[in-house]
């Protein structure tokens, strides 16, 4: 059985949380960290989403993330903007080298799941 | 896809629904591909065309992902790899969202996973991968279903003149000496799959020391093997101490009395690793290993 990763319909419009967001019930005091490109229309997307789902969301550019900077949060979301334009490829993400001693749970988004870190099993294929 | 996982349902029931795609070409020549049918049942993470309005997202390596305790695969996703490589999933406290949709691009039931996901992560604070990769860089050990990836790049590319170089480093030089014939390298690979382990440069071969001992090195029956052994030839048999170092835990004793208390101890604990150097290896106790799936 598979998902798609790929697809030919549609943009949707909305970035709010799901209508049955409040069911998170206690995980809607998280605190989340952003950790992407904060200047574009994609981190803002990701931020208003979240913001409408947990307490409180902050956002640092990817190039910050660090087990320093993740500490204060319950999970960080990792991402970067948009890398496949029109033209051409251009995978422009911050070296960022997140350890083995990194312990908070973390979300990688697409490519960052392949960028930031080199010693788990998830990586390039 | 393993729709009965916790980011399907809690703490927002998601509500997939699945809708028929058609299976992508290149899946056929990969071990799991060959049997698919014409049409698979998918559910959509997100919309927009990949590569205009969606960036492509990223699958990793299914094989061997889940051979230790703190990893899981969840899910696939349609690919230009294989049938099999992995959109979702998780290891300790690293998660791969694969699908790269921003919230507005993904379905409703794509942010109610999201969400789910985020949520579920949060058990797995503190944690950190129960083991490294040598050298602390990327991997270059394979899982040893990769012998069968590489007989399926044979099929594909086998009649592509400038491929053979690539093609016949792939192997062991005994399988390729009388050239790349991908069904004697695929049948080769099947009827030795327990057997298999990195030799010379890497390439996965068969073990002639493990032949001998007549069992597969990841499961439990070789460590009951070993113990038979050790006790009816003593340590110092050539091919008990050569299998102990290749497969064993540094911690396991040698002695067989002390190998046969120490394996009854750690039993539940043990796990085979291909991923991580082709050997055994201690798991936490169960309180430790809390959350894992």
């Amino acid at each position: 059985m598979l998902v798609t990763l790929a697809s030919t319909l549609v943009l949707a419009a909305s970035v709010q949380a799901p209508a049955a967001a409040e069911g998170l019930g206690a995980a809607k005091d998280f605190v989340i960290l952003y950790a992407g490109d904060p200047a574009t229309e994609r981190a803002k997307a990701f931020t208003q989403f979240l913001q409408s789902s947990f307490r409180k969301v902050d956002t640092i550019e990817l190039k910050d993330l660090s087990q320093q900077s993740a500490a204060p949060y319950d999970v960080v979301v990792a991402d970067w903007h948009r890398m496949y334009g029109e033209e051409e490829m251009q995978i422009d993400i911050p070296h960022v080298e997140l350890d083995p001693g990194f312990s908070k749970p973390i979300v990688m988004i697409g490519a960052v799941g392949g960028s930031i870190q080199h010693h788990t099993k998830i990586g390039w294929l | 896809m393993r729709l009965q996982h916790p980011i399907f349902h809690s703490p927002l029931e998601a509500q997939v629904e699945l809708t028929e795609v058609e299976t992508p070409s290149n899946y056929a020549s990969w071990p799991e591909g060959a049997a698919l049918p014409a049409k698979l049942p998918a559910w959509r993470v997100q919309n927009g065309e990949v590569g205009k309005e969606v960036d492509y997202g990223l699958v990793s390596s299914p094989y061997g992902f889940e051979d230790t305790p703190d990893a899981e695969w969840i899910s696939s996703g349609v690919n230009s790899k294989g049938p099999t490589a992995m959109a979702l999933g998780r290891q300790a406290n690293w998660f791969l969202w694969g699908f790269a949709g921003d919230p507005t691009q993904m379905t409703e039931s794509g942010r109610r996973v999201f969400l789910n996901t985020i949520v579920y992560m949060k058990q797995f604070d503190g944690q950190t991968p129960l083991l490294k990769p040598e050298g602390n860089r990327d991997f270059t050990i394979r899982a040893r279903d990769w012998a069968l990836v590489y007989a399926g790049f044979v099929k594909e590319l086998g009649a592509d003149a400038g491929a053979q170089e690539f093609l016949r480093s792939r192997f062991p030089a005994h399988l390729v000496a009388d050239g790349i014939d991908a069904g004697r390298i695929e049948a080769y690979y099947r009827e030795n799959f327990e057997m298999l382990y990195p030799g010379e440069n890497g390439l996965l071969d068969v073990d002639a020391d493990l032949k001998a001992l007549g069992v597969s090195n990841r499961k439990p029956e070789f460590l009951d093997r070993m113990a038979a052994r050790m006790q009816e030839m003593g340590a110092s048999d050539p091919l008990v101490m050569t299998l102990a170092d290749r497969y064993l835990p540094e911690e396991a004793p040698r002695d067989p009395a002390r190998f046969a208390a120490w394996l009854a101890q750690n039993r539940d604990r043990l796990f085979f690793s291909d991923v991580y150097g082709y050997r055994w290896f201690v798991g936490p106790r169960a309180a430790a290993a809390a959350g894992t799936r």
